[in-house]
């Protein structure tokens, strides 16, 4: 900033860098990662799932037949 | 000077209270840790077993479906075990870790989780395979837990004893799921499974003794003593050689399984008299009751495979 002591440039760089660390260390990012994580297993098994119950429904129309 | 932007950013953020672990959602590898993974994997294997030395083929959607919903069976019960034992595992230097007593979870989420698995694993039972199978899973699920879980384990040192039929129901399950029925042999193999469970459970018990009396559960090393928990591994160890060598002589196994049943039951009934003429009472000393546990293991795990082994020659000769 203009008029800025060299000191004080330091000074707000350095909070800055804590503050955007501060930032990352949010609670609600880790939530968030917590929840991606969870979004994907549950899309897999759910994918899974799908393909299951078409190879049972497969299986039970040829013991069927 | 006025307080800057920053300023302000920083006390609202440095106010905030950091977040515990049980406030998070569950990850996932904790509820897969609800399960019991070690524990299904031998409940799999019998199931699996079950399955195999039944003489009808299932196609394999059905059969994978089958195990996999003994599986998720399980796990669903030792969730909904955990969710109501917690206290106890959070005073067992074996079980502290878990996710409920290490604060990973929250307990309604296990609690969530084994309800739903539960029903989700009958359910999918009942339309892969057929409702005689489905009915004997959810009767499983609820033995371990409200027989085992909420009734016997604390009240009894018998828990284990009678608890033991939970652990018993998987191949009885894959043999109903593939054929609809429940004969003599699947029955064999239940008795086998419940009268393995005492002694396998107590030689444990014996060199984890301090762990079961800090939680204050009666087990019968606890409640008995050692002499007496010793006294009981031999004689529960008879009616389980008798119930592993039956399927042979009654014709409903080959020389294989019977051959291999015997050696199997010899080392058995060797440890356990070891176990017998044991008089330590230090867990470093109970060399031979350790042996017993871990070889009781691989006994199931051999027992059965030699079964497998034996009625595919039968169905395939």
């Amino acid at each position: 900033m203009i008029g800025e002591t060299p000191e004080e440039y330091r000074a707000r760089q350095v909070e800055t860098a804590r503050l955007m660390k501060l930032r990352l260390a949010r609670p609600e990012d880790a939530i968030r990662k917590r929840q991606r994580e969870r979004s994907f297993i549950t899309a897999a098994l759910l994918a899974g799932f799908v393909v299951l119950v078409f190879m049972i429904s497969v299986a039970k129309i040829k013991l069927n037949w | 000077m006025p307080p800057s932007l920053y300023d302000t950013r920083v006390t609202s953020l440095e106010a905030t209270t950091p977040l515990t672990t049980a406030q998070l959602p569950a990850d996932w590898r904790d509820l897969v840790a609800l399960t019991k993974p070690r524990v299904m994997t031998l409940v799999v294997f019998t199931g699996l077993c079950g399955l195999l030395a039944a003489p009808v083929r299932l196609p394999f959607a059905l059969a994978f479906t089958a195990i996999l919903c003994i599986a998720l069976g399980a796990g669903a019960a030792a969730a909904l075990n955990q969710w109501y034992e917690s206290d106890i595992d959070a005073r067992m230097k074996r079980t502290a870790n878990r996710p409920l007593p290490g604060g990973r979870m929250e307990r309604q989420t296990a609690l969530h989780f084994g309800v739903g698995l539960s029903a989700f694993s009958v359910v999918l039972m009942g339309l892969a395979t057929n409702a005689l199978a489905a009915a004997i899973l959810a009767l499983s699920i609820l033995f371990y837990v409200f027989v085992y879980t909420v009734w016997l384990k604390r009240r009894t040192a018998q828990n284990i004893v009678i608890g033991g039929a939970a652990g018993a129901f998987p191949p009885l399950i894959g043999w109903a799921a593939a054929t609809g029925d429940v004969t003599a042999l699947p029955a064999l193999l239940f008795a086998i499974i419940f009268l393995w469970t005492p002694p396998h459970f107590w030689a444990l018990s014996l060199f984890i003794k301090s762990d079961y009396a800090a939680a204050g559960v009666p087990m019968l090393p606890v409640v008995s003593g050692f002499t007496t928990t010793r006294r009981h591994i031999a004689l529960y160890t008879v009616p389980m050689i008798v119930a592993a060598i039956a399927p042979w002589p009654l014709g409903l196994t080959g020389a294989i399984y019977g051959i291999s049943a015997i050696m199997l039951n010899a080392i058995f009934a060797l440890l356990a008299l070891r176990v017998l003429a044991n008089r330590a009472d230090d867990p470093a000393a109970m060399k031979p009751e350790k042996q017993l546990f871990t070889y009781s293991i691989l006994y199931l795990f051999a027992l059965f495979g030699a079964l497998v082994a034996d009625r595919l020659m039968v169905i395939g000769g």
